[in-house]
């Protein structure tokens, strides 16, 4: 069997763990309620650890950790217990950027430690420094392009993991502390609260021949990571395991790349990744909330058009994300909704492989059977089965369910300029 | 307790030479330092000077490399003559590396100001780079009692920034040249200056520089601990960074220096009141973080796994509930339903459980959708919880 890297997918709760497995993600990574980056993601309770590991390792899937908040004194109260904790309910691997936090793993357990993008790791010399530290995967910068990750694989022999998908964090990871300083909120422990994405008032040469003192523009912002068109180069060089960013984000959005890239990557090793696949690619992430899209440094050092320039701009897909499938019956399928769905509404229903399917909501139904012309969000609405549809059997369980055509989006980034395969 | 303090000129140097307990300048060239301007031949004829004078010259290594700009920055360094210089200080662990590989004698100081903020970290650096270690440089988001613990404890000297500019983003892309010209057309060494504020607060400028390095934004109000000095003295603090760069002109970095050293041994209160930018509060007062997210936190967090039984996913009122269940429960373990308020109500008496196909049902599966009657006040997101020890 050929070689092929780890698909690995962000998990913001037991849902989107299980979305995440279900369309194709290799490994999962998550956050507990302490030490982690993402305070406000809900995070995995104790006992919702046990249970999504139990869940992963019966799917083949692998689990990391996130314990890569920069820790003060104070914070390492409970760690220790935490880290056995981790260590005996089968935790795969810690994500780790502090050095500190390594050494007090390495003095309460055996767990596995990859260090995380938040440390900023850029080069061999660097890695041979936490290779001699215990680290066993390098999450390398996302400044590095996938050659340089390689050199630094073929260098050090360390195992080493790349950003493929997702935000940016636009200063050096872990090298911004804007939040600290202006919000209060520690952005290395939690508290990000995403100011490079403000606009901001800069006196700009445009300004001044306008006679302003200052023009608003959004000079910090980054647009989000995309490596669809670089899936050859990470196999070319072992790049281990590719990750989506996201912790915080939805289970349309989890399903919709784990897919993506699931697809990309078996394409690639089975020699029938082309053109035109790409492109359904690029289509199909289109379709979930971003901030346009760039190869950032995945080939050279990101330039002034990783900058996404829209002034409040926000996330934006050609897609409305409005459900999730709960259970399929032969005449109907139970959606939980996110949003409104009236009968007439063009649904599609994203499979775990394959063509979306997509179909006319002709008749709604409450769960208890009483016909409905609309079902309001945060509800459950039965959709019967149409006449003729195919593919019926390959509709389940946290398959993801979106409107087509969101005609209100103004944010839709033309297809591949240029595809590499 | 000593001053250092960055240098880029014979004036600076002549001025630091007076400046009571200033031992040591800062170097920056531009090929490694994040707002380097000066060349290889500046930097070194600088460095002798400074040792003619009786400093002691400190080349400032503190920028964050890839593997193609470190590959370039070690071919041009290792033609430099390292020996003119009393001390390297880097910010990449693995700038820190090269130099015990490649100058192993040369005393290193390591920028430990970014996600080194417990004792267990410093520690650790210390044993890493054991002899080659001469000096660690502290954060300033640490509060001034860990900062008086690490001064005492750790087995290398430290330094802190006692006056300066603040730092809150250093990126490795050039975000300012897309919307300002470079007056002086300085191609070999950018170096672009302007302030940038928030939106909802354009009194409040940040001043924000663009080098070959990238771009690096700073607080509108510097530090400022000169005149809180005596705990961390007593503790051993080595080193009090005096960083005046962004009060330099004509390409002094150093301005009067001299007299700055004089009152902070005369009067630093004084100074404070009479420093020319706004200074913050001292020292970081303790991170809220966890306390306002806390309120913003899901009230239903404390119940455990092994009590939730199941999720509310739709309320119709007046007709019916559907609950997701989580695992495997009888519905004689039930004991009671947990608003997304926290409000925890009692199950009703003779509650019914039937399943999609209207089956009435006792005995539950995980994963399964299970129907009942409308309870009052319950909502999406509301959970089922079970009885422990049944």
């Amino acid at each position: 069997m050929m070689w092929k890297p780890e698909l690995l997918a962000p998990a913001k709760n037991l849902e989107r763990l299980y979305v995440a497995i279900a369309y194709g993600a290799d490994a999962v990574y998550l956050g507990g309620q302490k030490y982690g980056l993402r305070a406000r993601a809900d995070n995995f309770t104790e006992d919702d650890l046990v249970q999504g590991i139990q869940f992963a390792h019966q799917h083949n899937a692998k689990i990391y950790v996130t314990l890569n908040a920069f820790l003060h004194d104070a914070d390492f109260e409970g760690f220790a217990e935490y880290c056995q904790f981790l260590e005996a309910i089968g935790v795969d691997a810690v994500i780790v950027s502090d050095l500190g936090v390594i050494r007090r793993i390495q003095a309460s357990s055996n767990l596995s430690i990859h260090l995380s993008t938040q440390a900023s790791c850029l080069n061999v010399y660097a890695a041979q420094v936490w290779a001699k530290l215990g680290v066993k995967r390098l999450i390398v910068g996302r400044e590095l392009s996938i050659a340089e990750a390689g050199q630094i694989r073929q260098q050090t022999g360390m195992d080493v993991e790349m950003f493929t998908h997702g935000a940016m964090c636009m200063a050096y990871s872990g090298h911004c502390t804007i939040s600290n300083f202006t919000a209060g909120r520690d952005s290395n422990r939690g508290g990000c609260i995403q100011s490079c994405r403000l606009p901001y008032h800069l006196p700009t040469d445009h300004a001044i021949e306008q006679a302003q003192p200052t023009e608003l523009v959004a000079f910090m912002s980054s647009k989000d990571l995309w490596g669809i068109s670089q899936i050859g180069d990470f196999f070319t060089h072992q790049i281990c395991s590719l990750k989506i960013e996201g912790r915080m984000k939805s289970s349309f959005y989890v399903a919709l790349t784990c897919k993506v890239y699931r697809q990309l990557i078996d394409a690639y090793a089975n020699g029938t990744l082309d053109a035109a696949l790409l492109a359904e690619a690029a289509a199909e992430l289109q379709s979930v909330p971003h901030r346009d899209y760039t190869t950032g440094s995945l080939e050279t050092p990101a330039d002034r058009s990783s900058v996404f320039e829209r002034l409040h701009g926000i996330n934006t897909g050609t897609h409305q994300y409005i459900g999730l499938v709960l259970d399929v019956t032969s005449e109907t399928v139970i959606v939980r909704l996110l949003e409104p769905l009236a009968v007439g509404d063009r649904l599609e229903i994203v499979p775990f492989v394959g063509e979306p399917i997509a179909w006319t909501a002709q008749q709604l139904t409450s769960i208890t059977g009483e016909p409905l012309q609309s079902m309001r969000q945060d509800s459950v609405v039965c959709v019967a089965k149409p006449e003729g549809l195919e593919r019926w059997g390959a509709i389940a369980q946290w398959n993801v369910v979106r409107l087509a055509s969101n005609a209100s989006s103004s944010n839709t980034q033309p297809v591949l300029e240029s595809v590499a395969v | 307790m000593q001053f250092n303090t960055f240098a880029s000129s014979s004036r600076d140097l002549e001025r630091c030479a007076h400046a009571p307990q200033l031992q040591e300048v800062l170097l920056e060239p531009a090929l490694l330092a994040r707002q380097g301007r000066l060349g290889e031949a500046e930097v070194q004829s600088l460095a002798l000077e400074a040792t003619q004078r009786g400093l002691r010259p400190v080349l400032v290594w503190d920028i964050v490399m890839t593997e193609r700009m470190l590959s370039v920055v070690s071919d041009r360094l290792q033609r430099w003559d390292l020996r003119r210089f009393a001390a390297v200080r880097v910010s990449d662990v693995g700038a820190a590396y090269w130099l015990t590989t490649h100058a192993p004698e040369m005393p290193l100081q390591l920028i430990v100001e970014t996600g080194n903020h417990n004792l267990e970290a410093l520690q650790g650096w210390c044993e890493l780079f054991g002899t080659s270690l001469e000096r660690l440089i502290l954060s300033i988001e640490l509060p001034e009692k860990q900062l008086v613990e690490y001064c005492q404890s750790l087995p290398v000297a430290c330094e802190l920034l006692g006056v300066g500019q603040i730092l809150l983003f250093y990126s490795p892309r050039s975000l300012l040249s897309a919307h300002i010209s470079n007056p002086q057309e300085e191609e070999n060494a950018p170096y672009l200056e302007t302030t940038v504020a928030f939106e909802e607060s354009p009194q409040r400028p940040f001043p924000t520089v663009e080098t070959a390095h990238g771009t690096l934004m700073f607080l509108d109000k510097d530090q400022f601990i000169l005149d809180r000095l005596e705990a961390l003295k007593a503790a051993g603090l080595h080193t009090v960074r005096l960083d005046l760069r962004h009060l330099g002109r004509d390409g002094d970095m150093a301005i009067d220096i001299d007299r700055i050293c004089q009152q902070i041994l005369d009067d630093p209160v004084v100074l404070r009141k009479q420093w020319v930018r706004e200074t913050r509060a001292p020292f970081f007062n303790a991170n809220r973080t966890t306390s306002l997210f806390n309120r913003m936190k899901s009230k239903l967090d404390d119940y455990n796994t092994p009590q939730r039984l199941a999720e509310v996913v739709a309320a119709e009122k007046g007709q019916y509930l559907v609950f997701y269940t989580t695992q495997s429960f009888h519905v004689s373990h039930i004991k009671s339903i947990v608003l997304t308020t926290g409000e925890e109500l009692p199950l009703p008496q003779n509650l019914v459980f039937r399943d999609i196909h209207n089956e009435t049902v006792e005995a539950i599966a995980p994963q399964q959708l299970i129907i009942t009657e409308w309870i009052k006040k319950v909502v999406s997101g509301s959970l089922l919880i079970g009885g422990s020890g049944e």
